[in-house]
């Protein structure tokens, strides 16, 4: 059909043939480089080292960095529409914030839970679902959803999150302090492959689930009242957006920590790239999310290799240098 | 013979609005087929009463049925499905005009219907062929100037399928030629397909020559209403609007038509009415 641009799906195409090139780069580059005719010898003698690395260390963080980035910038998609905002991103809600606070907590508190490698998630997990609780329970109010007043609880709790982190770091011991800077810049290492699989499957049902919203998101490009009268059910949706991108952003940050800007950049390049047609801006953006941090993932590992750059420190600078570069150009202004 | 009236929208002391101002009392019915202007100065609460229907605004007592059923109680789908409307702020929006306009099936889609249908594009290009933005159908709706947004968003709002069409001011932003073609083409609708209108209109000639009804607002209430020969006496508009005018008929329609009368004329006008 002429409405559904032929070149729309031809974009789409692009981004999955991008993702299976840069797949395999992530795949063979790292300390140790499997070239493309090993890899033949490689899969089929598992008692190799090569098999090991590729199996056990390559792949889940592949999975992981896909899962993370496409939840990121689907989650920054999302709330962009709901909010009818340019500048909205997951973490400009304060889920980072309260995940960071949580985290940091379990640190210093040194709690001797067994809960192992969930230690950590876990309590980043609880600390963003807390900071979602509050945001809905204090912006909502009882009226409709009222879209401003979230978004300045988010920014306000934000700001007490980090306050209390500061006071945490001051009064930690220098080894704690070290690994809350850590855990603060994002790490795509995840030993734990229960949480891996729980990123990609959470990221995934997310994801489809919000395909059911696709119109709305487009009717609300008219404005709520507008969508209203289209026989849309605003509330239910910007509820239920609302708290699917959240927990999807509290899932990512649990597990990976902060990896800043996938969730405002994506969605802005994608925008242009696509339109702001939400039936196809989700999957443009769910799989340049993934692209992207798959791309960041493998420079911050070669780069400055055998050492490594925090994951975070890097989507950080390419997205806002990025970022920069388009809005410094003409007509790039937000497509609604 | 009595002529058979069968209501479409029967609005029984209507009230509320804002914290500072409300709608008191407003009742009125609307039949099926008629072309209904509302009239009032600024502030008498047209938009209000427009949002009211919409159930933009909640109404605090009152009842309004649609085809008998309590429009307040009816679910948004089904509303949209049964009322349509084109405001007078147009979203200055990326999308394209044939975009915009298939927006208006919307109330007809199904859980899991992802594209539209063939009869959806049918209809959305039949309605744009019908308001002449056809032409415009792959430009992004904010390349349009003012006037052929709204007739875009008319566009919509047919391709909506309402049985009652609500417009607020769909002449405010037009020329006199654009605005003679919106509201003929109102009209036409009206007349072949029954499509019943509601229309907030400033400009009291317009109201006059189109409608077949007109509600006279004024401060929340309903002054007057009736045909526009009854509403458009010179003495009511004189109430109304604090400003003196004279009424004569359109030598062509037959219509009340109001004219101004400023300030230094007026002694001739008092000297005139006295003879």
């Amino acid at each position: 059909m002429k409405v559904f641009k032929l070149y729309r799906v031809g974009f789409l195409v692009l981004l999955l043939v991008l993702l299976v090139v840069a797949s395999a780069w992530s795949l063979l580059s790292g300390d140790i480089n499997i070239s493309w005719k090993q890899l033949p010898y490689v899969l089929q003698h598992a008692d190799s080292m090569e098999y090991s690395v590729l199996m056990n260390l390559r792949v889940p963080r592949l999975l992981l960095a896909f899962a993370v980035g496409a939840s990121l910038s689907l989650s920054g998609v999302i709330l962009q529409g709901i909010y009818r905002n340019p500048l909205v991103e997951p973490f400009t809600l304060g889920i980072s914030g309260g995940a960071s606070l949580g985290v940091a907590l379990m640190i210093v508190l040194g709690t001797t839970l067994s809960l192992g490698s969930f230690l950590l998630p876990v309590a980043g997990f609880a600390g963003a679902f807390i900071t979602i609780f509050l945001v809905y329970v204090l912006g909502m109010g009882k009226s409709a959803a009222n879209i401003n007043r979230m978004l300045l609880t988010g920014v306000m709790i934000s700001f007490v999150c980090s306050s209390l982190l500061m006071f945490l770091l001051s009064i930690s011991t220098a080894e704690d302090m070290h690994n809350i800077i850590f855990w603060t810049m994002g790490s795509l290492e995840q030993p734990d492959g229960r949480l891996i699989r729980l990123m990609l499957f959470g990221s995934i049902g997310v994801f489809l689930l919000t395909h059911l919203f696709a119109h709305a998101l487009n009717a609300l490009r008219l404005g709520e009242d507008e969508a209203i009268h289209l026989g849309i059910n605003v509330k239910l949706t910007i509820r239920v957006l609302f708290v699917l991108a959240s927990l999807l952003t509290g899932l990512c940050v649990s597990i990976a920590g902060i990896i800043g800007f996938v969730g405002l950049v994506i969605p802005h390049l994608m925008r242009r790239a696509v339109g702001s047609d939400y039936r196809i801006l989700l999957s443009a953006s769910f799989l340049g999310g993934g692209l992207f941090l798959i791309v960041c993932d493998v420079l911050a590992r070669t780069l400055i290799a055998p050492n490594e750059l925090p994951v975070g420190v890097l989507t950080g600078i390419t997205g806002g240098v990025l970022f920069i570069i388009l809005l410094s150009r003409k007509g790039s202004a937000w497509k609604k | 013979m009595e002529e058979i009236k069968n209501p479409l929208l029967q609005i029984d002391a209507l009230c509320g609005g804002y914290k500072s101002f409300n709608l008191q009392q407003i009742g009125f019915t609307l039949d099926k087929g008629d072309f209904a202007g509302i009239i009032g100065p600024n502030g008498s609460g047209k938009s209000t009463l427009v949002k009211m229907v919409l159930g933009d605004l909640k109404r605090s007592s009152g009842s309004m049925l649609l085809e008998g059923k309590e429009l307040s109680m009816m679910p948004v789908r089904q509303k949209a499905q049964a009322v349509a409307v084109v405001t007078q702020h147009i979203e200055d929006t990326s999308m394209s005009v044939l975009e915009y306009v298939l927006l208006g099936r919307l109330p007809y889609r199904e859980l899991f219907q992802f594209f539209e249908k063939k009869e959806d594009l049918a209809k959305a290009e039949k309605y744009m062929e019908l308001t002449g933005i056809l032409k415009y159908r792959d430009q992004p709706l904010s390349s349009l100037s003012g006037g052929e947004r709204q007739l875009a968003a008319m566009a919509r709002a047919l391709t909506q399928e309402p049985k009652l069409l609500l417009l607020d001011e769909p002449t405010s932003q037009l020329d006199i030629c654009h605005q003679v073609q919106v509201l003929d083409l109102v009209r036409e609708l009206n007349c072949e397909l029954g499509l019943t209108v509601l229309m907030i209109i400033h400009d009291l000639n317009l109201a006059s020559t189109y409608c077949n009804k007109l509600l006279l607002l004024n401060g929340g209430t309903l002054h007057t209403q009736g045909a526009p020969d009854e509403v458009l006496q010179f003495s009511t508009i004189e109430e109304v609007y604090k400003t003196v005018v004279v009424t004569r008929p359109n030598p062509v329609t037959g219509r009340p038509t109001v004219f101004l009368v400023p300030r230094h004329q007026i002694e001739k006008l008092k000297k005139e009415r006295k003879e």
